[in-house]
Parts: C-alpha cells; sequence; structure tokens
C-alpha cells in the first residue's frame, strides 16, 4: 500500500504552486547564467589587437622580465652618451652619430649589453625645468631600449652626477629606474662617478658621492643591482693622486653591486707604461680590488678611447679581462670604435655564458 | 562579388583585429577580392577615418590613444601608404616578425608621451 501511495505521488501533476516555483527558479537560474557571462565578458581577455595597429601591443608582450641582477654587465658591451643621439643644436657634430637603427648593428657584432647614457643634469636651466625633463629625450631613448630588447640585447642606464645638487642627481637617476614604456625598463642603471668641477674639496666631493648613492639604494630598494662607473685606482693612485685623494671606495661598496673603471690607455703616456690594454687594465681591477677590500669585486673594465685602440692593445685588453676574471668588458665608445674591431673583441670577450 | 561592394575599411588593422579565425579568413578573402580588382576597395590613403579606426583598435591597456594617434602621424609621414597594407597584410598573422623599426617607432611615441605629461616642474 505505502509502495502505490509513493507511486501515486511521484506520477501526480505538478500543482500550479510548483510550476511556478519551477518557473521561478528556472527564471532566477537564467538570470544568474546571463550575468555571469557578462562579467566574464567585461573582465575576460580582449583579442589583442593585430595588424600595424597591434605593434604596441606585440611590443609590450615581447617585454623582457627585467631582472637587474650582475649578470646584465656580463659580455661584451657598447657605450653610447648623449651627445651621440643627441648633437647640441649647432655644434659642428650636426647629426647623430648613433641612432636606434644601430642597435642591430651591435647586436650582429655580438654587443651584449648596450650602455645608453639616458639622463643628463642641465645647469642651464632651474631645477624645476630640469626636474620637468628628467631623461634627456624619452622618445628616442624608448626606440633605443625597445629595439635592443628586440634584439635580445639588455640596456643599462646611466648618468653622470655633478654632486652640487643631490636632489637633481637623485631624480635623474630614479627616473633612469622608473622609465617604462610599452612594458619595456632599464635592465640596469649605472652612476658615472668622475666628476671633480662640482664639489672642489675631494672629502666634500666624497661625502656628496656617498650620500647620493645612499639615497639611490634607499630609492630603488635592496633588490635592484647597481653598477658604479669609476675613475680607474690607477689614475687616482698613480698617474693623479690630486684628482681625488681618498676616493670613499668602502662607503660605496656598500651601494654597489659592479664595478666598471673607466681603464682608457689612450690616455696614459708610452713613458708611463700605462699606454698597454693589459698593464693599466689588470692594475686597475687588481687596485680596485683591493680598495674595496673584495677580492672577489664583479668587474667590467671600459677600454679606451675607441678611435685610437689599436688591434694590438685592444687584444691585450681582452686578455686582461679574462685573466681578472671580469664579467665582462667594453671599449668606450661604439660611435668611435672601428665595427671590425669591435666585431673582434666581441668575439672573443663575450665568453659562452647565460 | 563586384568589386563595388568589397568593403571599404578591408584593409583597416581594426577591421580585421576582432575576427577569430572564420571572420579572419573573410577578410583574407576580401582583401583577394580588392587586390584582384586593383585595391580598389581599400582605403586609398591615409585619412582621418582611417585614423580613428586605428587609434581605436590600437588603443590597449599600454598603448594610450595618444601614443596610437602618434604612432598613426609617424606612419602616415613616413611610411608609404602601399607599404603599409602590405605590413598590414603580414602582421595580421601574430606569429610574423615584427619589423623594429616600426616597434622602435611605436616605442619612441609612448616615449614622447611620458615627456608631454611629465611633472610640468613649477608645479604652481
Amino acid at each position: 500500500m505505502a509502495a502505490m501511495a509513493v507511486s501515486r505521488l511521484r506520477l501526480a501533476p505538478p500543482s500550479l504552486r510548483q510550476r511556478m516555483r519551477l518557473a521561478r527558479l528556472v527564471v532566477i537560474v537564467l538570470v544568474v547564467v546571463v550575468l555571469v557571462i557578462r562579467v566574464v565578458g567585461l573582465f575576460g581577455e580582449e583579442d589583442p589587437p593585430v595588424g600595424v595597429a597591434g605593434v604596441p601591443s606585440r611590443v609590450e608582450q615581447g617585454a623582457p622580465d627585467v631582472d637587474r641582477s650582475v649578470d646584465v654587465h656580463a659580455g661584451y658591451g657598447a657605450w653610447v652618451d648623449m651627445y651621440d643621439y643627441l648633437p647640441p643644436e649647432g655644434s659642428a657634430a650636426g647629426e647623430a652619430t648613433v641612432t636606434p637603427d644601430e642597435v642591430d648593428d651591435m647586436a650582429r657584432q655580438g654587443v651584449r649589453t648596450l650602455y645608453l647614457q639616458a639622463a643628463q643634469l642641465d645647469v642651464d636651466v632651474t631645477a624645476a625645468a630640469d626636474r620637468a625633463q628628467p631623461l634627456t629625450d624619452p622618445d628616442l631613448i624608448a626606440q633605443f631600449l625597445v629595439r635592443a630588447h628586440l634584439a635580445g640585447m639588455r640596456v643599462v642606464g646611466w648618468y653622470l652626477p655633478r654632486f652640487t645638487d643631490l636632489d637633481r642627481d637623485l631624480a635623474h637617476l630614479v627616473a633612469i629606474s622608473d622609465f617604462e614604456v610599452l612594458g619595456h625598463r632599464f635592465d640596469g642603471v649605472a652612476v658615472d662617478i668622475e666628476w671633480t668641477a662640482g664639489i672642489s674639496d675631494p672629502a666634500e666631493r666624497s661625502d656628496a658621492a656617498v650620500e647620493l648613492s645612499d639615497r639611490l639604494r634607499d630609492a630603488v630598494g635592496d633588490d635592484d643591482v647597481l653598477a658604479a662607473i669609476v675613475l680607474p685606482p690607477v689614475q687616482l693612485e698613480v698617474v693623479n693622486p690630486q684628482k681625488w685623494p681618498n676616493f670613499p671606495w668602502r662607503e660605496l661598496d656598500d651601494v654597489y653591486d659592479v664595478w666598471l673603471p673607466m681603464s682608457y690607455w689612450t690616455e696614459r703616456t708610452p713613458e708611463s707604461g700605462y699606454q698597454d690594454g693589459w698593464t693599466y687594465t689588470t692594475e686597475s681591477v687588481r687596485r680596485l680590488r683591493a680598495d674595496l677590500q673584495d677580492p672577489d669585486a664583479v668587474v667590467h673594465p671600459i677600454g679606451g678611447i675607441g678611435d685610437r685602440v689599436t688591434p694590438a692593445q685592444a687584444d691585450r685588453f681582452v686578455q686582461a679581462v679574462s685573466e681578472t676574471d671580469a664579467i665582462g668588458g667594453s671599449i668606450y665608445d661604439w660611435a668611435t670604435l672601428d665595427p671590425v674591431l669591435s666585431g673582434d673583441i666581441a668575439a672573443r670577450i663575450d665568453p659562452a655564458e647565460g | 562579388m563586384s568589386c563595388d561592394a568589397t568593403p571599404a575599411t578591408s584593409v583597416i588593422a581594426g577591421q580585421v583585429r576582432r575576427r577569430r579565425p572564420l571572420l579572419s579568413a573573410t577578410v583574407w578573402g576580401l582583401l583577394g577580392v580588392a587586390a584582384a580588382c586593383g585595391g580598389g576597395g581599400g582605403p586609398d590613403g591615409y585619412s582621418a577615418e582611417h585614423r580613428a579606426d586605428f587609434v581605436e583598435d590600437c588603443t590597449t591597456s599600454v598603448a594610450t590613444a595618444e601614443t596610437c594617434g602618434c604612432f598613426y602621424s609617424r606612419l602616415a609621414a613616413q611610411v608609404p601608404f602601399d607599404r603599409f597594407r602590405e605590413l598590414e597584410e603580414e602582421l595580421t598573422d601574430p606569429a610574423a616578425p615584427m619589423p623594429p623599426d616600426l616597434a622602435a617607432m611605436a616605442a619612441g611615441c609612448a616615449g614622447a608621451e611620458q615627456r608631454r605629461t611629465g611633472d610640468g616642474g613649477d608645479g604652481g
């Protein structure tokens, strides 16, 4: 009996109330489904644009993950200063000697890292005006940066502080660190610590250099690798001890991770014995590590000057880079170095690293 | 299909953008018809209307309308329209290599925009 009753219950048609409940339920489910579809549609990924209009989007998609590690300085580098790509108006130079188009030539020659002067203190304008344009030319800088990344190169932005207005110096450096265009950022920041004309007293200058460096470190954080482009210790300690006595190596060592001594042997006389790529570079690196009290300090010597470097000197420089266990090396600068010689150096200085 | 039936904007990037394979195939077909008809169906050159469509399709979360407008202006100034149309066809394939000078052109615009939008300095 009980089974029959249950069977009747199952077979009985739903009441009007039950049908209305069912209808309401169906409506609610439909509304929810529609809402979910709309929300997903709103927040779901839109197809990226294609064709020429899709170029900016593809540039962004191709941006490398920026890892500001010491490896950025490994291998062969090319140096470009602002006068290469932004010749002063009315100057004899007239036209730029280096354009973003040349980045592909650099890559073909074996350049791993482009060192690009991305900012310059404009001493002829007010601090406010200087702050308004923290980078030399964001348009051109962006072109160099993206073309280099597309060519598989890394780009380090560098700046020459004068130390007379640390706020302005810091603003330029932070602007380099923060610069981002279509997802591309500099792979490293380097500070060119060589300007002596701004503060005549060496101790005050040293204090300023250390303060600026500390403030930069605070600004970028502990994880970013910072590089110091420095006068070679041979120059400061042997050739011209008056240029910057008691350079604050130890204090700066707390801030910088990589050292790039400007070992421009072409600036030395034959009589000094330092007009030799190997002698000047190896002794500079040895003294640098001693000054830092760090025998394992990471170095990337810079030789030069490009248009006066002979193949024999370049050969000696490459030898020095290898013997000092330098992470990399380069010649200042790209515009003045013979392309064939540059290619030869790249082939030998760039280990199969990475 | 007569040549007159070819949509006037068939080679504009934006018209291609939203389509999935089926629609892309349609666009390619239209392009073929346009080519067969002497290219008479597409825009004859850079124009305000073409620019508006281009900017609309180019603009993304990272590429602002200003960047895209600048990009279009530089294209118009430096790239002959016939070449633009060739590039348009080439780059319809997302796997096609991107010309580095084109990438730099777009990047330069994005960089230039940063200069324009920078702190005015005096700040009042």
